[in-house]
C-alpha cells in the first residue's frame, strides 16, 4: 500500500516495500531452537552494534508509523501501554508509563465502558536541565500532535471516530499554517474533549462508544508523551528528528538521516520507574549504510561489532539452510499479516461481471492452492497457512477454519452451476519486480487453467501499484484488473480485528483511497457483523464476535488469503535475553545483554 | 611525335569537310561561368569567396569534330566538362546543345537529353562502382532510360563489349578483375550505350600507362568513325591531344586563351602559354631537343579565388607589357590568322619570335598591387 | 581524327600483353569473384570466426527446435514441477538426472526455459538490429548524399538520438506502456540506429563524391537509384560489420530490460529474467543464475567475435569507424 495513504497499516506498508520474501510475518510459530534466552547471568555494559539496510521515517513516537521507527522509538521514547519483551506476552498491552492496566474494577474504566482514567508513573522524567516529571499534559500534547496539518500520523483512520471530539479537533488543525508557532498556538487554544489532563499524573480519555480494544490500541506510540520543547519544531522535520528529547533509557547522541543512529545513557530515567526495559548496554550504535547479505555474513562471524539486525532480516534463500543446522541465533517470529491475499475485484464488468458472482470467487477459491502459493513463497516455515481474514495472533483469529480447500471439482461444478463451465479469462494485476507478486501471479495461472480459467497479467511498475491501480475505484470499475496480490497487517497486537475489517471489508466506508477493500467488496451481512463486534463490551464477547464476521466475510469469498508470514531474524552469538516483539519485528534492544568479552566496538 | 609528323597543310586537312562548309555547330557556349562558394573554416563567412573555375567561356563544337582541350591541372577543364554535361549548373552563361538551349534544364527535362551527351572519365577505379559486375555496369544507361528487357539487354551490353574490344564472356567480372586499360574500354561502353552524338572525354587516358594510352585512344577514333560521334577531348597532355584533335582550345585560369586548329596551334602558337606548353613537350628526335626553345615558366598557377587582374596570365608571361596588368584581352584572331584560329593576347607571339629571349616588362610590385598599372620601366631589365 | 598507326603499334602490343596477363584468370574464372565472394573466403580462414559462426548456427538451431527440449525432457518450460523441482521452501533444485540444468525458484526446468530463452534472445536481437540498421541506413543516406541542410538537421538529429540516455528511456517507456515482445522491440530498435546512421553518412560523404556516382549522374540516374544501386553496395560492408556487432549489443539490452523485471511479460522464459530471477539464490542455487547467464555470455561471445571475423575479413578499414 502507499505510503501517502493514511488508512494503511504501518505493517503492511512495510510489506510491501520490502523486496524480499517475508518482509512481513504472522503467527505464533515454531521457533527454531528458542532464542537464547537469560540462560546465564546478565551482564551489563558495552555497545549494541546494528546493522542496517535503512533509515527510520521519523523519530517521533506521534508520527511514526511504521514498525522500524518503533525499535528506536523504543529506546528513547516511553509510550502509556506496550507489548513488554516477556516470552509469551509480547502481543498484550502492559503499563509503561502508565501504573496499571486500566479494568472497570480498578476504576480505569467507566461503567458504561466510554471513559478510560490513566495514571502516570511518578519518576518518569524528561532529559531537560532540570529533568522534569512527565505529565498529563505531555500526554494530550502528543496526542493532539497526531493530527498536525503538515506530518499527520498515517494511523488517525484506526481512532478518529473513537475519541471524542478528535475528527473536528483535527478539522480545524487541518486549517492551521505550517509553521511551529501557528501549531503550537492551535494545540494550546484548542481543546481535545476526549483526551484531558485531570491533573499532572492522570489523564482520561473519551469514548464515542465502548471498545473492548482500546488500551491494546494505546500501545500504538502515537499516544506516547510530547514534551513542551517539541513545540519548537515543525514535526517530521529534520530540526525535529536532531532535536528529540528523550524520557527513555537511552538518549539520541547523534543522528545522520539514512546513516547512523547513536544513541547512550539517558541520565534523567531511573530504572525503578520502567518495568519495561532493562537496558543492560549502555551505548546503542545503529548503522544504516549495509546489504542484507552483508548484515547477515557479519552477523554469522560474530565480531564484537556486529550484534543484531535494524531494518534487515535473514535472507530468506538462507533460512533453510540455518534451520537445517539448528542454528539458535536465528527467531523466525509472528506477526499480525496476512500477506500476500488475492484480491476479486467484486465490481469488475468482465466476463459478464463473473465476479460479482458469490459462486465464481468461491470457485476461484477451491481453484487456487494456497499449499502451492506457501511452497514457492518460501515454505510453511515463513508462510503459516491462513485460511481466514484473522491471524490467529488477533483476537479473534484463534480458532482456525478453512471453508475452501482445494477441489479442482468443486470448483469446476461452481463455475458450470454460475455458468461459466468452459472458463472464462481473468487480468491478474501484479507487480513484476516484486518476487513474491511475481510468484504468486505464475503460480496461480497455472493453479486456474487446470479449472479452464485464462489468467492473463497486467503487469505494474511498483511505485503505480496502489497509487494508479488498486486504490483508484474507477480502475476496478472499469476492469482493468481481476485479481490482484496486496498485503495487509494490523496497526497493534491483540485486540486488533478492527484494524482488519474496518479498513478490508466494511463496505463503502473501507472503498478506497480512503480504506483498502480494492475489490469494492459490500456486504451487508458482513457490515452488521462487523458493527457488532466493534461495539463489544469486553474482549471475551469482542473475541466471538469477531469470529463469527470473519466466517461472514469467507462466505461471501471478497479475497483469499494465503498466509500469515513469519518474520526471520538473526542476532550475533553474544547477544542474549534476545526476545522477539511482533509489533517491532525484532528483538527487543533495551532488553538485550552482550558477553563480557563481545561487548567492544 | 613532333609537330613535323603532323599533317602540314595548316587549317585545312584536320577539318572534316561538314565543318569546313560551315554546319550548324552541335555545341555552342557562350561566356559560360562556373564559380563554387569557398568552404570557410569560419563558421558565418561560408559563401563569401567564390573559386571562379570556369570563367565567361565561349565555344564552338562542330558535329563529328574532335575538340581537344588542354591546359595545366586546376586551369577548369573538368569544371568545364561537367558544365557541359550538366552535372554542374552554370553560375552565368548559356550552353545550346543541337539547336536546344540546355543551360537552364532541370534535371528531369536533361533525362532524354542524357542519351545525347555522354562523358568518359578520368579515373578508369573511381568511376567503375567497385560493387556492381561489368554487365550491370555498361547496361545501367539502357536500366536508367528503361530501355529493353533484360535479356535484350545483356545482348546489347555483350555487343557493346565485343565493340570496345572486351571479352563479352567477362559479362559477370567485377571491375576489380581488369587493368586499367580494359576498365576504360567499360566506362567507353557505358557511354557509348545510349549511342550519344556528344562524348566529353575527360582525361581518358591519363591514369593508365603509356603504353596502353595509344589502344584506348586507336580505339576512340574507331568508335568516333563508327558512330559518327563528336569529342570533347581534354588532357593536360598536348601530345594527346594533338593525336585525336581536329581543332586545339588551350584554357589557362578559367579562361581560353587560345584556340585553333590542331596543326595550326602547333606551327603557329601565337599565345605565350600555348608556346610554354608546346616547347615542354617531350621529343623524339635528340637533335630536335637540343635545338628547341625551352621556355620554363616560373612561379604557381595563380589561386581561382582570386585570380589575377588583366591577362590572367601575366603574372608568369615572359612577354608581359604595362598593359597586360590592365586589359583582360579577348579572344581574337592575331596577325594574318584565319578565323578558326583565336588567340586572347595582347601581344602574340609572331611565328618565328623567340620567346625565351622575352622578360617580362613590368615590376613585381605591379604584379603584386594588379589594378594599379603604375609607372613601368620601358627598357625593362633586359640582359 | 588524326593517328599515326605504326607510331602506336608497338604501344598496342603492351596493352595486348597486359591483358592477357593479370586478368587471363587460371581457370578461366568467367564469373567474377565477387568482393562478397573473396571477404567469405577470407572469413572461411578466421578459424575464431568460423567456431564463433558454429555456435551462432547451434544457437539458431536450438530456439528452433526448442520444443524437442521440452518433448525429451518430458518438461514444458512454463510447468511448475512442485513435487520433483522444488524443495518444500521453496528453493531450486540442483542439477539431477531429471533436471539436467536444475530447477528454478518455481520448480520449472531450467535446461528447457534457457532452450526457449533462446528464441526470445535472438528473435529480438535479429528484428530490433533489423529496424535500427534499416532506420539507420535510411537516415544515413539520406544525409550523407543530399547534404545541406536536410545534412545539417538528419546530423543534429543523430547527434541527439545518440546522447540521449538510451537505457533510462527504455525503462521508462516500457514502464509506460507495460512490457511485450512487440514493445522491447520496437524499443530497442528505435534507439540503436543512431550509430548505423552515423557510420551510413560517414561513408556516404565520400563515396557522393566519386566519379560513378557523377558517372550514374551523367547518364541520368535518379537519386534514388544512385543512393540505393550505387551508393548503398558499397556501405555494405560496414553495415553488415555493424549489424552483426550490433546484434549481442541488443541481446544484452534486451536482457537487461528483463533483468530489470522490464522484459517480456511472465512466465515467458527469457535469460535476463532468468538472471534477474537467480541473482537472488546465487549463493544456493549456482545453477539458476549460471546456465542462463552462460547462454547469454556464449551467444553474445560468439556474435562479437563473429563480427570481428567479419569486419577483418570484409572492411578491415571499419575499424576505426566504430571506434
Amino acid at each position: 500500500m502507499s505510503r501517502r495513504s493514511s488508512r494503511l497499516a504501518g505493517i503492511a506498508t512495510l510489506c510491501t516495500i520490502g523486496l524480499a520474501l517475508t518482509a512481513c510475518s504472522g503467527t505464533v510459530a515454531p521457533t527454531p531452537g528458542a532464542s537464547s534466552t537469560s540462560a546465564a547471568t546478565a551482564v551489563t555494559g558495552g555497545t549494541l552494534n546494528m546493522l542496517g539496510t535503512g533509515d527510520v521515517t521519523y523519530l517521533d513516537p506521534n508520527i511514526s508509523y511504521y514498525s522500524i521507527d518503533q525499535i528506536v522509538l523504543r529506546m528513547f521514547s516511553r509510550a502509556l501501554f506496550t507489548n513488554p519483551a516477556v516470552e509469551g506476552k509480547t502481543t498484550t498491552a502492559a503499563p509503561d508509563l502508565a501504573t496499571e492496566l486500566p479494568t472497570t474494577a480498578n476504576g480505569g474504566i467507566s461503567a458504561d465502558g466510554k471513559t478510560y482514567t490513566i495514571k502516570l508513573r511518578q519518576g518518569a522524567k524528561w532529559d531537560t536541565t532540570p529533568a522534569r516529571q512527565v505529565t498529563a499534559a505531555d500526554v494530550v500534547r502528543g496526542v493532539k500532535r497526531t493530527c498536525n496539518p503538515v506530518q499527520p500520523f498515517g494511523g488517525i483512520p484506526d481512532f478518529q471516530d473513537l475519541i471524542v471530539g478528535y475528527a473536528s479537533f483535527c478539522a480545524g488543525f487541518a486549517k492551521v499554517g505550517p509553521t511551529a508557532p501557528e501549531i503550537a498556538a492551535y494545540m494550546d487554544k484548542t481543546d481535545l474533549p476526549g483526551v484531558v489532563a485531570k491533573d499532572d499524573s492522570t489523564v482520561s480519555f473519551v469514548l464515542t462508544h465502548p471498545a473492548a480494544f482500546f488500551v491494546d490500541m494505546l500501545t500504538m506510540p502515537c499516544f506516547s508523551p510530547a514534551p513542551v520543547e517539541i513545540n519548537k519544531y515543525v514535526p517530521g522535520s529534520p530540526d525535529g528528528a536532531t532535536h528529540t528529547i528523550s524520557d527513555g533509557p537511552y538518549k539520541i547522541d547523534s543522528y545522520v538521516a539514512t546513516k547512523s543512529i547513536n544513541l547512550s545513557r539517558n541520565p534523567a530515567w531511573d530504572a525503578a520507574s520502567d518495568p519495561i526495559r532493562k537496558a543492560y548496554v549502555d551505548k546503542i550504535v545503529i548503522n544504516e549504510t549495509l546489504t542484507q547479505d552483508s548484515v547477515q555474513q557479519q552477523l554469522e562471524t560474530g565480531t564484537a561489532s556486529a550484534d543484531m539486525e535494524f531494518d534487515s532480516f535473514t535472507p530468506a534463500s538462507q533460512i533453510p539452510g540455518l534451520v537445517a543446522k539448528g542454528d539458535k541465533n536465528l527467531n523466525i517470529g509472528p506477526s499480525s499479516s496476512s500477506n500476500p491475499y488475492v484480491v476479486f475485484n467484486t465490481v469488475s464488468p468482465n466476463n459478464n461481471k463473473a465476479l460479482a458472482n458469490v459462486k465464481v470467487r468461491q470457485a476461484l477459491s477451491f481453484a487456487i492452492n494456497r499449499d502451492n502459493l506457501i511452497q514457492v513463497m518460501g515454505g510453511p516455515q515463513l508462510n503459516q497457512p491462513l485460511s481466514q481474514v484473522l491471524p490467529p495472533v488477533i483476537v479473534g483469529g484463534e480458532s482456525k477454519f478453512d471453508l475452501y480447500p482445494y477441489n479442482v471439482a468443486k470448483a469446476k461444478s461452481l463455475l458450470t452451476e454460475a455458468g461459466f463451465p468452459n472458463g472464462f479469462s481473468v487480468k491478474f494485476l501484479y507487480r513484476p519486480t516484486s518476487a513474491n507478486s511475481l510468484k504468486g501471479f505464475q503460480t496461480i495461472q497455472q493453479d486456474l487453467s487446470k479449472v479452464g480459467i485464462k489468467v492473463v497479467g497486467v503487469p505494474s511498475p511498483s511505485a503505480d501499484f496502489y497509487s494508479k491501480y488498486l486504490t483508484v475505484p474507477s480502475v476496478a470499475l472499469r476492469g482493468v484488473w481481476d485479481l490482484s496480490l496486496a498485503g495487509w497487517g494490523a496497526d497493534w497486537y491483540g485486540n486488533a480485528a478492527l484494524s482488519f475489517f474496518n479498513p478490508l471489508f466494511s463496505g463503502k466506508p473501507s472503498f478506497p483511497p480512503v480504506g483498502s477493500n480494492f475489490g469494492l467488496y459490500d456486504s451487508a451481512a458482513a457490515n452488521a457483523a462487523i458493527t457488532a463486534a466493534v461495539n463489544a463490551p469486553t474482549q471475551d464477547e469482542a473475541k466471538t464476535l469477531w469470529a463469527a464476521a470473519d466466517k461472514q466475510v469467507m462466505a461471501d469469498a471478497p479475497f483469499f488469503p494465503i498466509t500469515n508470514p513469519q518474520q526471520p531474524d538473526y542476532h550475533a552469538a553474544q547477544v542474549h535475553n534476545t526476545i522477539y516483539v511482533p509489533s517491532m519485528q525484532q528483538f527487543d534492544p533495551t532488553n538485550v545483554w552482550i558477553d563480557k568479552d563481545k561487548q567492544g566496538g | 611525335m613532333n609537330a613535323s609528323d603532323g599533317p602540314s597543310t595548316p587549317g585545312a586537312v584536320v577539318l572534316p569537310p561538314e565543318v569546313s562548309t560551315g554546319d550548324a555547330p552541335l555545341l555552342r557556349l557562350e561566356h559560360v561561368s562556373k564559380a563554387f562558394p569557398v568552404q570557410s573554416s569560419k563558421l558565418f563567412t561560408r559563401g563569401h569567396e567564390f573559386v571562379h573555375a570556369v570563367d565567361d567561356v565561349s565555344l564552338e563544337v562542330r558535329p563529328g569534330e574532335t575538340l581537344g582541350l588542354v591546359g595545366e591541372t586546376g586551369c577548369g577543364k573538368s569544371t568545364l566538362a561537367r558544365c557541359i554535361a550538366r552535372l554542374y549548373d552554370l553560375t552565368s552563361g548559356s550552353i545550346n546543345f543541337a539547336g536546344t538551349d540546355i543551360s537552364h534544364l532541370s534535371r528531369r527535362q536533361m533525362r532524354p537529353l542524357r542519351s545525347e551527351i555522354q562523358m568518359i572519365f578520368q579515373d578508369p577505379y573511381g568511376s567503375l562502382n567497385p560493387r556492381r559486375r561489368v554487365g550491370s555496369i555498361i547496361g545501367d544507361p539502357f536500366a536508367i532510360h528503361g530501355i529493353d528487357s533484360r535479356t535484350e539487354r545483356k545482348k546489347k551490353v555483350q555487343d557493346l563489349m565485343e565493340r570496345v574490344g572486351l571479352n563479352p564472356e567477362h559479362y559477370n567480372r567485377f571491375p576489380a578483375d581488369f587493368s586499367g586499360g580494359q576498365r576504360q574500354r567499360i566506362g567507353t561502353a557505358r557511354a557509348l550505350a545510349l549511342r550519344p552524338r556528344m562524348v566529353i572525354c575527360d582525361e581518358p587516358v591519363s591514369a593508365l600507362d603509356v603504353s596502353v594510352q595509344a589502344q584506348i585512344i586507336n580505339m576512340l577514333k574507331d568508335l568516333q568513325d563508327d558512330f559518327g560521334l563528336t569529342y570533347i577531348f581534354i588532357s593536360h597532355d598536348l601530345s594527346v591531344v594533338r593525336h585525336v584533335s581536329d581543332r586545339i582550345a588551350v584554357m589557362y585560369l578559367g579562361h581560353i586563351v587560345e584556340v585553333a586548329p590542331a596543326a595550326e596551334l602547333f606551327e603557329k602558337a601565337r599565345h605565350p602559354y600555348t608556346r610554354a606548353l608546346l616547347s615542354a613537350l617531350p621529343v623524339a628526335d635528340p637533335d630536335a631537343a637540343d635545338n628547341r626553345e625551352r621556355i620554363l615558366l616560373v612561379g604557381e598557377i595563380p589561386s581561382p579565388t582570386n585570380p589575377p587582374s588583366g591577362c590572367r596570365f601575366h603574372t608568369r608571361c615572359p612577354k608581359a607589357r604595362a598593359d597586360c596588368v590592365q586589359t583582360d584581352p579577348e579572344l581574337e584572331t592575331a596577325f594574318d590568322d584565319g578565323v578558326a584560329h583565336l588567340t586572347a593576347c595582347l601581344h602574340p607571339l609572331a611565328i618565328d619570335e623567340d620567346m625565351s629571349l622575352s622578360r617580362p616588362q613590368i615590376d613585381d610590385s605591379e604584379i603584386a598591387a594588379a589594378p594599379d598599372p603604375g609607372p613601368s620601366d620601358s627598357t625593362g631589365d633586359t640582359p | 581524327m588524326s593517328v599515326d598507326p605504326t607510331s602506336l603499334e608497338t604501344l598496342g602490343e603492351a596493352e595486348g600483353v597486359s591483358s592477357r596477363g593479370p586478368d587471363a584468370l587460371e581457370g578461366k574464372a568467367i564469373e567474377g569473384r565477387s568482393p562478397w565472394l573473396l571477404g567469405w573466403q577470407r572469413l572461411r580462414r578466421d578459424r575464431v570466426a568460423m567456431i564463433s559462426l558454429g555456435i551462432i548456427v547451434l544457437i539458431m538451431l536450438i530456439a528452433i527446435l526448442a520444443p524437442l527440449a521440452a518433448v525429451v525432457t518430458g518438461h514444458q518450460p512454463n510447468e511448475q514441477y512442485r513435487q520433483t523441482g522444488l524443495s518444500p521452501n521453496g528453493l531450486p533444485l540442483g542439477p539431477t538426472s531429471h533436471f539436467w540444468f536444475g530447477t528454478d525458484d518455481l520448480g520449472r526446468d531450467i535446461l528447457v526455459r534457457v532452450a526457449f530463452g533462446s528464441r526470445v534472445s535472438l528473435l529480438v536481437g535479429v528484428v530490433s538490429t533489423g529496424i535500427a540498421v534499416v532506420i539507420g541506413v535510411v537516415v544515413g543516406l539520406a544525409a550523407g548524399f543530399f547534404g545541406g541542410i536536410i545534412d545539417t538537421v538528419l546530423a543534429r538529429f543523430i547527434d541527439v538520438a545518440l546522447t540521449v540516455p538510451f537505457l533510462l528511456v527504455a525503462i521508462a517507456l516500457v514502464s509506460i506502456t507495460g512490457p511485450s515482445l512487440t514493445i522491447t522491440i520496437l524499443v530497442i530498435g528505435f534507439f540503436s540506429w543512431a550509430s548505423v546512421a552515423r557510420i551510413v553518412r560517414g561513408q556516404v560523404l565520400s563515396l557522393r563524391e566519386r566519379e560513378f556516382v557523377e558517372a550514374a549522374r551523367s547518364l541520368g540516374a535518379s537519386d534514388p537509384r544512385i543512393m540505393f544501386v550505387d551508393i548503398l553496395p558499397n556501405v555494405l560492408a560496414p553495415i553488415i560489420v555493424y549489424t552483426t556487432l550490433l546484434i549481442p549489443v541488443v541481446i544484452v539490452v534486451e536482457a537487461t530490460l528483463a533483468y530489470l523485471g522490464l522484459g517480456l511479460p511472465p512466465p515467458t522464459a527469457d535469460w535476463g529474467g532468468m538472471i534477474n530471477d537467480g541473482q537472488k539464490y546465487y549463493t544456493t542455487a549456482w545453477w539458476f543464475i549460471i546456465f542462463p547467464g552462460a547462454a547469454l555470455l556464449m551467444t553474445t561471445l560468439a556474435f562479437n567475435l563473429f563480427g570481428d571475423g567479419v569486419r577483418d575479413a570484409f572492411d578491415p578499414r571499419s575499424d576505426q569507424l566504430l571506434q
